[in-house]
């Protein structure tokens, strides 16, 4: 089974034993078979196909080496990049998570080991899971590796008086090799003048296993009407967090994980308002 | 062997158990290997893979003129190695990955290695073991810790939902 983009992925959780890194010796290996002379790279390169169920349930138990290859970010990095993508399916009802994938032409469908908890709600990115939930007043994220069985707190965030229009997004940020999640909220704030309340929205980010606290995205340069968009729906390509109104706006604004920055764009033309639905096709946002 | 025709350049390949073979050229230098050695006009007469036996040589140019004879249509190459490599067994895959690596055709090589992955999927570590002809060298203790760290640890995680 593969979900997502790939299913290598770690959540950085540390090592039991800190390993050196890998380097491409020969096999050391007493056999007869023809594979004791199996050079390390082409090992790597039949190692890097294998799905991560395998990998986490066989190949890291065979012998020390394939551990020791196994537990390097290059590893990680080309298996993700080895991986089929697809759609991470959760079924409310009968509380069963299933991936789609395209594979070898067909759409194949295959029941996930771990089932998403309903919570407040949930995202996922290259095979990982983020999930939402509330806890005694605080509100926290934590990241599921089905493939690796690992979950990982973000730190909790207490929100002050009452927001709403809570948003979230999970992206992974290809050139540092990072997971941000992206969280964004409106604060209610009284105003003397008018019987409405104002809205102030605020965009928080938080760099997975690196971050204590959660840092601001800088939301200045964008207009009050755009920024109403960042409590509208959000979609997540590779490496971008897209916020739009799918009825009845024509533009995205679009936070790019890596730098950090929000950038408004127009909706290409003859699409404005009438398009209905917004999918993430891996690295590109499709509009139908 | 050689399929074309119109273009008589055939070159003899000898395996490392005396076989010859001659193969089409045109086919031929799908391998960087033979590619680099007719480009230095070492090929004149016999070309000599140390490194290949007759059995899987013999496949290897099976490949070689099939895939060649495919025009430039990379799903059309792809569906042709995955039926190329269907009905092969893993020691029959094994082989023709080192050829592969030793000809240096890295098309095969990465069908090849997909396949041993695909061959893999779901088998036990001893059946890995065995077939990689890898002696066990975890303690049962460091085996122990390996299998716990991939287990479902979802004790301290609270929230409002639970019961």
């Amino acid at each position: 089974m593969q979900i997502a983009e790939g299913n290598c992925n770690y959540v950085p959780v540390k090592s039991p034993s800190p390993s050196p890194p890998y380097d491409f010796r020969r096999c050391k290996e007493s056999s007869t078979n023809l594979l004791d002379s199996l050079p390390d790279e082409l090992l790597f390169n039949i190692l890097v196909h294998l799905p991560a169920e395998d990998i986490y349930d066989h190949a890291m138990l065979v012998c020390r080496k394939w551990y020791r290859m196994i537990r390097t970010r290059y590893f990680v990095h080309e298996h993700l990049q080895h991986s089929t993508p697809g759609l991470l399916l959760h079924n409310s009802r009968n509380k069963t998570t299933s991936f789609a994938a395209m594979r070898r032409g067909r759409i194949e469908l295959s029941e996930c080991s771990y089932t998403i908890r309903a919570y407040e709600g949930w995202d996922s990115c290259n095979g990982l899971i983020l999930e939402y939930y509330s806890f005694e007043g605080t509100l926290g994220f934590h990241i599921i590796n089905p493939a690796t069985r690992k979950i990982f707190e973000i730190p909790r965030f207490s929100p002050q008086g009452t927001t709403i229009d809570h948003r979230w997004g999970i992206a992974y940020s290809a050139a540092s090799g990072e997971y941000k999640v992206a969280r964004t909220y409106a604060n209610k704030v009284d105003d003397e003048d008018d019987d409405d309340d104002d809205l102030q929205y605020v965009v928080d980010i938080v760099t997975v296993g690196v971050d204590e606290s959660w840092r601001c995205v800088c939301t200045q340069h964008l207009s009050p009407e755009s920024k109403v968009l960042l409590g509208k729906d959000s979609v997540t390509t590779e490496g971008f967090i897209h916020y739009m109104n799918s009825f009845d706006d024509n533009r995205v604004l679009t936070l790019n994980v890596e730098t950090e920055t929000i950038t408004e764009y127009a909706i290409p033309q003859g699409l404005d308002y009438k398009f209905r639905c917004c999918l993430s096709t891996g690295k590109s946002l499709s509009m139908l | 062997m050689a399929a074309e025709t119109g273009t008589p350049t055939t070159l003899t390949l000898k395996s490392n158990d005396d076989e010859l073979f001659s193969v089409a050229e045109s086919a031929a230098i799908l391998s960087v290997t033979i590619r680099n050695m007719v480009e230095d006009g070492c090929a004149g007469g016999v070309i000599p893979l140390d490194n290949v036996d007759g059995k899987t040589l013999a496949s290897v140019i099976t490949y070689m003129n099939g895939i060649s004879a495919i025009p430039a249509d990379e799903e059309k190459k792809k569906s042709y190695r995955d039926k190329f490599l269907s009905d092969k067994d893993f020691e029959t895959l094994a082989d023709m990955v080192l050829a592969a690596n030793y000809l240096n055709m890295s098309c095969l090589m990465d069908a090849v290695s997909a396949k041993i992955a695909q061959v893999m999927e779901k088998k036990s570590v001893g059946w890995v073991r065995r077939k990689f002809g890898i002696e066990n060298d975890y303690t049962p203790e460091e085996e122990a810790a390996v299998k716990e760290e991939h287990k479902w640890t979802f004790e301290g995680v609270e929230t409002d939902d639970d019961n």
